[in-house]
């Protein structure tokens, strides 16, 4: 496990394990991916509806760590015509540890 | 629950996991761009964090009421990004239909688990209650009281 800083301060990521669940991509542009959005909802316009929640989870007095989802949920039949949305938009994405 | 260990209430760490490039095939979908889906997620881990995570089950497709707040959320910042389509519920194909695209109905609607989610988390709530976008029950709410 290897925790990176994000732009968000107590959110870090650690796609050290990427090669080992996804073949299609590599750590840095799933990175760059995580960057983008974390700019999507924090700095590029509009953003006032979703900046609050992310400076808060900054200041919650816990850490938050982002890692790769496997692309397996993707294969086992659960896509849906969709590819990979339909059920993986119900699938828990996020959990205390 | 019972066989499950206590929570101390405190909140703890959170993971989420999450690949941006995954939803670039989704992005049409209600709920389905990327920034939508992290943004979801990160309410869940907040509220866990915040030690308010309680999946207590809910009607209307949303599963939970920890499910009914991410949407609500994600919807409201989909709405501030100019969109008029909205996701109804957890099923991740449906889009929300009047009348409860009208955020008053929507509040009327779910009044008592909008006005919890205000309780729990008023400064954030106070914060998404200002943005002046189409669809935005939290500033509906607060509007009445």
């Amino acid at each position: 496990m290897i925790n990176k800083p994000t732009i968000i301060s107590k959110v870090e990521t650690d796609g050290s394990g990427i090669g080992q669940i996804r073949k299609d991509l590599s750590q840095d542009i799933w990175e760059a991916g995580i960057t983008l959005q974390l700019n999507n909802l924090t700095t590029n316009r509009p953003f006032q509806s979703s900046k609050p929640v992310v400076d808060a989870l900054s200041h919650s007095g816990h850490n938050t760590l982002i890692v790769p989802k496997s692309a397996l949920r993707h294969d086992d039949g659960t896509g849906g015509k969709y590819g990979v949305a339909e059920k993986d938009l119900k699938l828990e994405g996020c959990h205390a540890r | 629950m019972p066989n499950q260990p206590r929570g101390s209430g405190h909140g703890s760490d959170t993971v989420i996991w999450f690949t941006p490039q995954d939803y670039i095939k989704t992005d049409t979908l209600p709920g389905g761009r990327p920034d939508e889906v992290l943004l979801h997620e990160m309410v869940h881990a907040l509220r866990m964090e915040m030690g308010l995570n309680l999946c207590l089950g809910m009607d209307d497709g949303f599963d939970t009421v920890e499910e009914f707040y991410a949407i609500l959320i994600a919807n409201i910042y989909r709405s501030e990004c100019g969109y008029q389509t909205l996701r109804a519920n957890h099923d991740g194909k449906k889009m929300l239909a009047a009348p409860f695209t009208d955020d008053g109905r929507f509040y009327k609607q779910w009044k008592d688990k909008v006005d919890t989610l205000i309780h729990q988390m008023r400064d954030l709530c106070n914060a998404i209650a200002a943005v002046p976008c189409a669809f935005n029950p939290i500033r509906r709410a607060k509007a009445v009281k």
